[in-house]
């Protein structure tokens, strides 16, 4: 068979598959349907059943609020929610920006040589076991109270993630394709920025996606610690405030905005995620069998 | 006894006087673990032939590929690649193209982009590393391909690419390690066949490495059959048989014959 020829059946195969997949993908939007409608429904089901029980049972609201407490003491302290989400939100995003930058700097920097990275590696993993509760005081001490030790607090919680993340990548790359490179005679920031680097990429986006909820949590628990009044708080801050005073509708509402406040962050990430590896990795693929 | 054959081969093709591309002299690899690799190997290739190399894993068929390749060293014994050390042949002149046997396409690249690799890590401006992309490209039918992503593609197309990689640059000598060994067999019979019009067209010197001997006498000049424990040449057979080939060769009583000698020089 000629060159030609061969092209061509490949390329009639492939229509076909075309055409399948486009079959397969009306399936799928009906599936999608389903798998985001039903959670919907169960969803309203818990919160109807937690409406009437606490009614019907006669709980009172600082054990348990009904939900319409929870939203009418969300729309109440409307100005102190959104402002405290706000506060939260830019905290939480410096830190882990910082841990994502410094994280796969240090990554870059450990893998390039087996002595530094033998060497420094071990104390990376010991700053991880440190409880970051335990530590926060001496951040507060050094850095003063208020935002500065706040970012600090959600960039080291979100720091290990990432640099782990990163190395384990860096030093994955599949063996053949050292080779190759070691054959093109390339050097060794080649190898690093056209192999290494973008073979890594499923593993860094792995360490973002576990480092964006972890520096939500950072923030909240540096905010618990560190965080000062006068509306420079946030969300851990007014969780405080709110439970001295047992205004316990208002800590869900605070509890629920920092769940969704995580989700959202997650969700963002992990589109960003897609759109990274899509073209190319399994993981983000879709599937065609 | 590999020694012998060689000599006889040299006194009778000296009077074409065709240049050796490749000279391998006593050469021995030991590993470290004391594992002898590779035992007194000699063996001159010249320009444009078209030898295979077959045996058992473990026989050391690969190990002398990276040997001339210049990604591997010799504990003993000399190696000159035209005319010069098998690293400075491939770094300094950019004449050796290796091809794995998995395609290694970056999959993060598209077609283009993994085919001009080479040239991109050697400074080549994108232009000419395009424009260079897109003969090669089509020299192995894949040209209308170019902007896919290497999961797009079958295996066969590939190591099409992964051919067209290596041809980029322009090699004199293309090293091929079980290229086709993953392949299923109607892919394999064509892609053989691609290769050899290749061969012509381009005037490469091929090495070839295989576990098939019906492969690796379909397409060759000249099979080298290679024993392990210790890794060495069992023999070398002259294959006779005339080019351009046809799949209507397989059924030929010459084929079999040398298919039926190599495969005899395996059970040593």
């Amino acid at each position: 068979m000629s060159i030609e020829a061969s092209a061509k059946t490949v390329e009639t195969n492939k229509n076909v598959e075309l055409t399948e997949k486009r079959g397969k993908k009306m399936k799928k939007s009906f599936k999608g349907l389903q798998s985001i409608g039903l959670p919907v429904v169960a969803l309203l089901l818990f919160f109807a059943v937690w409406q009437v029980g606490v009614q019907m049972l006669g709980i009172q609201p600082f054990i348990l609020p009904k939900p319409t407490d929870i939203i009418a003491s969300a729309v109440e302290n409307y100005a102190n929610l959104w402002n405290s989400v706000i506060r939260t939100i830019t905290s939480a995003v410096i830190g882990f920006l910082l841990s994502v930058v410094v994280g796969i700097t240090g990554a870059v920097i450990l893998s390039s040589s087996r002595v530094v990275q033998d060497s420094l590696y071990p104390y990376a993993v010991l700053l991880q076991t440190v409880p970051i509760v335990a530590i926060a005081p001496i951040i507060v001490i050094w850095f003063g109270s208020g935002m500065n030790a706040i970012v600090i607090i959600a960039f080291i919680i979100g720091f290990f993630p990432m640099l782990s993340n990163t190395l384990v990548g860096l030093n994955s790359t599949d063996h053949n394709m050292t080779n190759l490179f070691q054959l093109y005679s390339a050097n060794r920031w080649q190898m690093m920025f056209k192999l290494r680097f973008p073979a890594a990429l499923p593993y860094i986006m792995a360490g973002l996606r576990i480092s964006c909820t972890m520096a939500i949590t950072g923030a909240i628990v540096g905010e618990y610690v560190a965080g000062i009044g006068g509306g420079e708080g946030g969300l851990g801050y007014s969780i405080t405030v709110a439970s001295a005073r047992l205004q316990t509708a208002y800590l869900f509402a605070l509890g629920l905005a920092s769940s969704i406040l995580g989700i959202l962050f997650f969700a963002l990430i992990n589109g960003f995620s897609k759109w990274v590896l899509g073209s190319w990795h399994e993981s983000e693929m879709k599937s065609e069998n | 006894m590999s020694s012998i054959v060689e000599d006889k081969k040299q006194a009778s093709t000296s009077e074409e006087n065709v240049k050796n591309i490749i000279e391998v002299k006593g050469v021995n690899k030991i590993y470290s673990s004391s594992t002898i690799a590779l035992q007194d190997v000699n063996l001159n290739i010249k320009e444009k032939e078209f030898v295979s190399f077959v045996g058992p894993s473990g026989c050391g068929k690969s190990t002398l590929m990276r040997i001339i390749a210049g990604l591997g060293d010799v504990t003993s014994g000399h190696v000159s690649v035209l005319g010069t050390t098998p690293q400075i042949a491939r770094q300094q002149k950019g004449e050796v193209a290796f091809v794995f046997q998995e395609a290694t396409l970056l999959p993060w690249r598209n077609i283009m982009r993994n085919v001009g690799l080479p040239l991109e890590i050697s400074g080549v401006p994108s232009k000419e590393r395009i424009q260079r992309g897109e003969r090669v490209l089509e020299l192995v039918g894949l040209k209308d391909h170019m902007y896919a992503m290497p999961n797009e593609l079958s295996g066969g197309m590939k190591m099409r690419v992964s051919i067209a990689r290596a041809l980029i640059a322009n090699p004199k000598l293309l090293i091929m390690d079980e290229p086709f060994g993953a392949l299923d067999e109607i892919t394999r019979q064509n892609l053989q066949h691609e290769l050899l019009d290749i061969w012509k067209q381009e005037e490469l010197t091929v090495l070839f490495v295989t576990h098939n001997v019906f492969e690796s006498v379909y397409l060759s000049n000249r099979t080298v059959v290679m024993t392990p424990r210790p890794g060495e040449i069992a023999s070398v057979v002259d294959v006779d048989l005339p080019h351009p080939r046809h799949d209507d060769l397989r059924t030929s009583q010459r084929y079999g014959e040398l298919v039926a000698q190599v495969s005899e020089s395996l059970k040593h």
